[in-house]
């Protein structure tokens, strides 16, 4: 029987090849954005997995309430699970990673800057779970002056050879040897590095409760409840911070986030990571794509059921059940879908490499053909045939034979329906498009955002050590001999990313208050450098040298957060209040007030911040001309090789720094391109085959039309203007909808640009427009055939 | 074999109804031929169509080998249509998809045969039927005869106690209208297959041997028919 059903399946198949073709393409785009997507949301779901105590380690991040903000932070202070170790048996194990950032190592000839080096306790292989190429886990960092590589950094050192028990050099008085090689960290984990030192004297002995700089897991039992640990905070908060924070009103707890939740669901202060609701998304949005394919199905089956209903009537005559006619034409529809599974994983193999580069992902073909996955690939398959085939089955096998058989049958029944998914198809594209204008909006927004200074063209170069910026004088005045070099200054940090807080004393409208303020160290050509404006008072000026214990310069957000009237002539302690039995610390004037501008990537708000007049500071800034850039860069790069011979060149530019702050959402942004784009290509897809087979239908009427003197464009108003009506009907329906979703999409951005009145519009015309260009073709064809040929045929 | 009491079919009509069998008794017994006759309108094929149960009579009572058809579930009925009716029609009605052996086995497959058995019925077929050479082609690479005997080949596959014949040769030349009609006939004597056709034309009428007549829904006469015909 079953032979027989997948016989007539194949045989209507290959007879209506128009149709297949329509509900093939359809469903093969459908199933492979659907794998695609499903590809995607399993690697999301798959982040630090690997480790074998995933299940039993939990992150422990910081929560620092102070009067006016929360902030939340991935870093601890070093004794804080030592202490915890100490005093709870049910802690089985820790680990911290201090952050050393860019290191410079040194093999011989060979010196590479390494980015992402940290130093660990020796238990970090305890924890977790990495694979040693070389040496021995157990004792990898145990001893002073190890080093444990991936096997990317150790290639680039080493080649192909041994690298247990090299030596690698940061300066000429420390170097480490290498304990082990690891494979490289996988790509899903919320935490990479490329290279472990075990802790320094420094490190090992930091017991400080007042300095949050590191990252610590703890391994706690399987199914502990946190909330034990948890209760514990306030009493390690009394013992060993409120000494220091307390007269602060800073208050301090800590959370233990379980290690696989951190990609998706953790949400600190700076942290890129996943997001639980994209996954959610893109989910919904493979969904949507399987369903608008089976929608076209289930249009174009019933709509062709006058075909079928012959068969129907016969079989219902020799004794067939309506059930088994039902097994039959879902038998077809699942027949359609797991070829088009078939077309859709040869798709998968070809689209993968550029879905990786759209998606920022690694995903492997093999990755796709795992047992476990093939089988939820198939099973979603299965039941998007069973879905394409339930309305179709449901209503085809409910002809009477009687009446079919008579052949005065006229499908005329489930038309209504068909109209309901039209329109649903086009409520949903259109919701889509509303959707990845609004998400390219945004983007866009934050890119051309006045950051309130001028981020083009601006060189950073990152001085690892303190001992070259000694001769930075020198290069400065080389590189201003350059035409091209407009402007040198150097400051604490990147313009791009100004992190930290730090404690001042500051003269409030009710005394003399302690309260964290962003610090920023500034030479005396900075403000200038980055076309950063004083709104009050002056600049730094290197004539007025006394302003680096004198004189501060503060942003409006500061302002307004003191609530100053006249903010110049305002009392800054640069340090604290001062303590009971030691020096004041020296105290400063508020000498200027600079324009706000925006100190991180737009996810952040400004806040309030105190710049410091310091010269020599650790990253310089170079303000070139956009023409003839490639020389000038070529010329700092020499120039900076003369003064310091020993030290790489490496630099990056501004506003490439600035934008990767934003390729999370760059990344989904074109994903969500992509796949709105396909939705409506698959919508139009139907749309056509629809049309088509309504155009076939109506022949003879338009021939009739015709012959009574209907002019072509009357007869193409004629037939577009059902699918017009219909797509007209989804825009109430998308609108809100899409309108609502953003609304709220867009709350996650502190800078956000308004949804607009004319995006709606312009999405609903160019729907239309879609809509049109894809009915058109069949409406003339139509109706300019001879008329003659029509009627004759009847 | 079939008993009908009393019988009508209506449909809704405005405010009234439009009767089309008005008040029908009938009996039909085992190894009958008979032809159902009248002209357009009539409810010839009504008539069939309750008598083969593919539509229900709106009153009277219809008793299948003394079952009350009206009170048959769908699956009991469906068990009628594999095991006990088979159909004929008059636009032959083949599943344009399937080749001629296909279409004979399809019956053979809802009555749950076995392959084998399967196999030897449609080949004994294709062989009573002349068609061994035929049972690989399509129903629109054959001549209307051709089909129509593949329709009357699928209809007696699954060994029927009567069939139902709704002008079967209504769209054949009369050469091959003579030569279904005689198969018909020979089925019946042969096989002691109950007959029932509906025709339009007096002649085929005659291979019967009761004539029912039908005018306006009513039952007009009882016909014995002349036995000489052989």
């Amino acid at each position: 029987m079953l032979r027989n059903y997948l016989t007539i399946a194949w045989r209507n198949i290959l007879k209506d090849k128009f149709y297949s073709l329509i509900n093939i393409l359809g469903l093969t785009i459908g199933v492979t954005c659907g794998l695609l997507l499903l590809l995607y949301v399993t690697d999301e779901l798959s982040f630090d997995r690997y480790h074998k105590k995933a299940d039993q380690i939990y992150r422990i991040v910081s929560y620092i309430t102070e009067p006016d903000k929360i902030n939340k932070w991935q870093s601890t202070q070093p004794p804080l699970v030592t202490s915890l170790k100490r005093d709870y048996p049910f802690v089985e194990n820790y680990v911290r990673f201090f952050p050393n950032g860019r290191v410079a190592f040194r093999q011989g000839e060979k010196r590479f800057y390494e980015e992402d080096v940290y130093a660990a306790d020796s238990t970090v292989f305890d924890v977790f779970t990495h694979k040693f190429i070389e040496g021995d886990p157990k004792t990898a960092l145990a001893r002073p002056g190890s080093v444990v590589l991936t096997e990317k950094t150790a290639r680039k050192f080493f080649g192909e050879g041994a690298a247990l028990g090299q030596t690698l050099r940061t300066n000429d008085t420390t170097s480490y040897q290498v304990t082990g090689v690891i494979e490289d960290v996988p790509r899903n984990s919320h935490f990479t590095f490329n290279a472990l030192l075990s802790l320094s004297p420094n490190e090992r002995k930091a017991d400080g409760w007042g300095g949050f700089y590191i990252v610590s897991y703890l391994v706690l039992p399987k199914n502990f409840d946190t909330s034990i640990l948890e209760s514990k905070f306030p009493q390690l908060y009394d013992k060993n911070m409120a000494s220091i924070f307390k007269r602060m009103g800073i208050k301090i707890t800590y959370q233990l986030q379980p290690l696989t939740s951190i990609h998706l669901y953790s949400k600190l202060d700076g942290e890129a990571n996943g997001d639980i609701s994209y996954v959610y998304i893109f989910s919904a949005v493979a969904f949507f794509m399987l369903l608008l394919a089976s929608i076209n199905y289930m249009n174009l089956a019933t709509a062709r059921s006058a075909k079928r209903s012959k068969e129907v009537g016969l079989r219902k005559v020799m004794g067939s059940l309506r059930s088994a006619l039902m097994a039959q034409f879902l038998t077809e529809s699942v027949l359609m879908t797991v070829l088009s599974l078939l077309l859709s994983l040869l798709f998968v193999a070809l689209l993968l490499p550029f879905f990786n580069s759209v998606s920022g992902k690694e995903i492997q073909f093999r990755e796709l053909i795992q047992p476990q996955f093939m089988l939820i690939a198939l099973s979603i398959v299965v039941f998007t045939g069973f879905i394409s085939g339930s309305y179709p089955a449901f209503y085809l096998s409910s002809f009477e034979p009687a009446t079919v058989l008579k052949g005065s049958f006229n499908a005329k029944g489930g038309s209504f329906f068909r109209k309901t998914l039209v329109v649903v198809q086009f409520a949903i594209s259109l919701i889509m498009l509303i959707c990845t204008w609004i998400v390219y909006d945004q983007l866009n927004y934050m890119r051309d955002k006045d950051l309130g200074y001028d981020r083009e063209q601006v060189l950073t170069i990152d001085y690892q050590d303190r001992q070259p910026r000694d001769r930075y004088n020198r290069l400065r005045s080389d590189l201003l001999a350059n035409p091209n070099v407009r402007s040198v200054a150097t400051a604490s940090s990147p313009t791009s990313n100004i992190g930290g807080r730090v404690i001042f004393g500051v003269e409030s409208n009710a005394g003399l208050k302690e309260m964290g303020f962003k610090p920023m160290g500034v030479d005396h050509d900075y403000l200038q450098t980055m076309g950063m404006k004083v709104v009050a008072g002056r600049a730094f000026s290197d004539k007025i040298p006394a302003d680096t214990s004198n004189g501060v310069l503060v942003n409006q957000a500061a302002v307004k957060r003191m609530g100053w009237k006249e903010p110049l002539g305002k009392k800054v302690l640069l340090g604290g209040l001062p303590q009971a039995g030691q020096p004041a610390p020296p105290t400063a004037l508020v000498v200027g007030v600079v324009k706000d501008f925006h100190q991180q990537s737009l996810y952040m708000p400004i806040e309030p911040m105190i710049m410091l007049y310091r010269p020599n500071n650790a990253v310089m800034h170079i303000k070139i001309d956009a023409k003839n850039a490639d020389k000038t860069v070529e010329f700092i790069g020499q120039k900076w090789r003369e003064i310091y011979p020993d030290h790489l060149f490496e630099y990056r530019f501004l506003d490439q720094d600035f934008e990767s702050a934003y390729k999370a959402d760059e990344l989904r942004g074109r994903i969500f391109t992509a796949f709105s784009g396909l939705t409506i290509l698959i919508a139009c897809l139907g749309l056509f085959g629809l049309a088509t087979f309504t155009t076939e239908q109506r022949v003879k009427e338009i021939g009739v039309r015709k012959v009574m003197g209907a002019s072509v464009s009357s007869v193409v108003l004629l037939l577009s203007k059902d699918f017009t009506k219909l797509v007209l009907f989804s825009f109430p329906i998308a609108i809100p909808v899409a309108w609502y979703s953003m609304d709220r999409w867009l709350q996650h951005f502190p800078y956000k640009t308004d949804i607009g009145v004319w995006v709606f519009v312009l999405a609903c015309v160019l729907t239309l427009l879609i809509c049109w260009t894809t009915v058109v073709y069949q409406s003339i064809k139509a109706a300019i055939a001879n008329p003659v040929k029509s009627l004759r045929s009847e | 074999m079939i008993s009908l009491q009393n019988v009508s079919k209506y449909y809704p009509a405005g405010f009234g109804k439009t009767y089309v069998l008005r008040n029908i008794t009938l009996d039909i017994n085992e190894g009958e031929f008979v032809s159902i006759m009248g002209p357009s309108g009539s409810g010839k094929s009504t008539l069939l169509h309750i008598l083969g149960m593919l539509e229900e009579p709106s009153e009277g009572e219809y008793l299948f080998f003394d079952q009350p058809v009206q009170k048959l579930s769908e699956k009991r009925r469906t068990e009628l249509h594999r095991n006990y009716i088979g159909f004929v029609f008059q636009a032959y009605h083949l599943i344009d998809e399937l080749t001629v052996y296909e279409n004979i086995e399809t019956p053979l497959l809802y009555k749950g045969m076995s392959s084998s058995e399967r196999k030897s019925r449609v080949a004994e077929l294709l062989d009573r039927f002349n068609m061994v050479a035929k049972k690989d082609l399509f129903p629109s690479q054959l001549s209307g005869g051709q089909q129509q005997l593949v329709g009357i080949a699928r209809a007696v596959a699954s060994q029927p106690k009567v069939i139902f014949a709704d002008e079967p040769t209504g769209n054949l030349h009369s050469d091959h209208a003579k030569e279904i009609m005689d198969l018909f006939k020979k089925l019946n004597k042969e096989d002691g297959v109950t007959i029932v056709q509906v025709t339009h034309s007096e002649v085929n009428a005659e291979y019967g041997n009761r004539i029912l007549r039908l005018k306006d829904g009513w039952l007009e006469s009882f016909q014995v028919p002349s036995l000489e015909r052989e």
